[in-house]
């Protein structure tokens, strides 16, 4: 027991550069500001979080229980839009690394209140920029690339546990995903149609895929080549202990250390989010996730590939550490 | 005890319950879901793979294990989720990623048509036709897509507001319209080799009209 303790205390331990976690804070912040920008451009703002005598279709007044913002400030335009914008000042705040803890605290708190007002207006990926946003409010990811840097002093190494927490929270989304989907159309007993169908569905595609029936064999290929990826996500974790103890010895610890195991399964997630992108309308789901990946590498990982870049970048190569 | 220890144990103590929310039980259940198109169509796959080892239940038979399951699923996941409940209400997070878990081969087309007077209905928008795409980029959108995609097997309760937006919308951009009625098409997805077509329309639900004010 107390092995194990102390090794759980050293995954969370110790601090790390603070360059990924910095761009990963700006780029959640800007994905979902982008997000907003939407809703603000289409004047959703009040039908999706005003009051329902407004036009607003979740009504907080009829939710049970109602939404604390509103319970305590009055069901009113106003209070729907002030918040709008309080999420939308709180993830500015964020993305310049101004007062980013407290605003990505704030951000949390009034983003959730807005998804108790129309549940069905907050999906999936939405909970998992709170979840972000949430590990966002106790790491000082502001005082190194940021305004926060400026006010508070420079910090140039973050705690380690938050870019690790990141890395669990992709692979448990990955991992969760591939073994929920239960239907058999995405195992070999259902044909692997799963794609194929999906694309059918005119509330999720992004064009008219009738003519899709000559590709057939692709989309069972790309159906099988998704739940190999998501369910792959339970090979990561063992994949960086691999890495870790790579004096251990082990024919699959020599063979996951002499390929980019990692990175290649990173490249097959990369191809599926394209994929979804360019065929379907699923909003901000891609870039969102995929604004998390550069949690997979270490900073001094980022280091060294820059290093090995071609040669003709000597200033880059001074200004890294030996 | 160090600050490393604290660190550790906070962690463990966010961790569990969020481990825990990520596995995939059922978080309710009910019998008559187990009778939708969409459930008869995948029970009846599921029948012919336990076949192939030989157990061949009824469609009822099949369903009422299910729900059993489901059920107990769902009281163990109330129980030991009740203490972080307000924590996740609160803070908006939480683990559920179910992503096209079930591909629906009975999907629904929003359809929103217009009148003026007591003429004929005219198509006013339907998801992805392009020949009838007013107020489309609003109706794409993910947060409203997800408005009225919950509506789609069973009206709910955001069902009549969304109408009398989408209603709105319609006004708005047509003067002369004096009536909007919003619904969904209900099609039939085929697979290659099920039948000559992809999509079949069979019939339509939740048809709600709207007058102009």
């Amino acid at each position: 027991m107390t092995r194990a303790w102390r090794a759980w205390r050293a995954l969370w331990a110790g601090t790390e550069p603070a360059g990924i976690l910095s761009v990963i804070r700006v780029g959640i912040a800007l994905v979902l500001l982008a997000d907003l920008f939407e809703v603000w451009r289409l004047h959703l703002i009040i039908p999706l979080w005003g009051p329902g005598d407004a036009g607003g279709m979740g009504n907080p007044a009829q939710t049970d229980p109602p939404p604390e913002l509103y319970a305590w400030f009055g069901n009113t335009i106003a209070v729907g839009r002030g918040a709008f914008f309080v999420l939308v000042g709180a993830l500015l705040c964020l993305a310049v690394g101004f007062l980013a803890q407290p605003a990505a605290l704030v951000a949390v708190l009034v983003y959730a209140q807005l998804a108790l007002v129309l549940p069905g207006a907050d999906r999936g990926i939405d909970m998992l920029i709170r979840n972000v946003l949430l590990i966002l409010a106790f790491v000082p990811s502001g005082r190194s690339f940021g305004v926060d840097a400026l006010l508070f002093g420079r910090l140039d190494h973050v705690p380690r546990w938050s870019r690790r927490l990141l890395i669990l929270q992709l692979l448990v989304l990955y991992f969760t995903a591939g073994i929920q989907k239960a239907a058999v159309a995405w195992w070999p007993w259902g044909g692997f149609s799963a794609l194929y169908v999906v694309l059918q569905d005119p509330a999720v595609a992004r064009f008219p895929f009738d003519w899709l029936k000559a590709l057939y064999p692709l989309t069972q290929l790309l159906t099988a080549t998704t739940m190999v990826f998501e369910l792959g996500a339970l090979a990561v974790p063992f994949v960086y202990w691999f890495r870790a103890t790579r004096t251990r010895g082990g024919w699959l610890r020599a063979q996951c250390n002499r390929f980019p195991v990692v990175p290649l399964w990173l490249l097959l997630g990369l191809a599926m989010h394209l994929g979804i992108a360019v065929t379907m309308q699923l909003g901000i789901f891609p870039w969102t996730v995929l604004s998390l990946y550069p949690a997979f590498f270490h900073p001094h990982e980022v280091r060294r590939a820059l290093r090995s870049l071609p040669d003709g970048r000597p200033q880059r190569q001074r200004i890294l550490p030996g | 005890m160090t600050r490393d220890d604290v660190r550790a144990g906070l962690l463990l103590v966010v961790l569990v319950p969020n481990l825990f929310a990520s596995l995939p039980l059922a978080r309710s259940a009910s019998r008559k879901n187990f009778d939708t198109p969409l459930a008869r169509d995948e029970l009846a796959r599921l029948r012919e793979v336990t076949a192939m080892v030989g157990w061949e239940p009824s469609h009822d038979e099949l369903a009422d294990l299910l729900y059993d399951i489901a059920n107990a699923e769902a009281d163990l996941r109330e129980v030991v989720l009740a203490p972080a409940r307000p924590f996740f209400r609160i803070t908006g997070t939480g683990q559920a990623w179910g992503l096209f878990s079930y591909p629906d081969r009975f999907p629904a087309q929003l359809v929103v048509e217009s009148r003026s007077g007591a003429g004929d209905y005219a198509l006013r928008y339907a998801s992805l036709d392009p020949e009838a795409d007013l107020g489309a980029d609003k109706f794409v959108y993910r947060r409203v897509r997800g408005v009225y995609d919950g509506n789609s097997e069973k009206s709910g309760r955001t069902w009549d507001p969304f109408v009398s937006w989408a209603a709105g919308e319609v006004f708005a951009a047509d003067p002369t319209a004096t009536e909007v009625r919003v619904s969904f098409r209900r099609l039939r997805t085929f697979e290659p080799g099920e039948a000559d077509t992809t999509l079949r329309v069979e019939g339509t639900r939740g048809a709600r009209t709207r007058r102009r004010p």
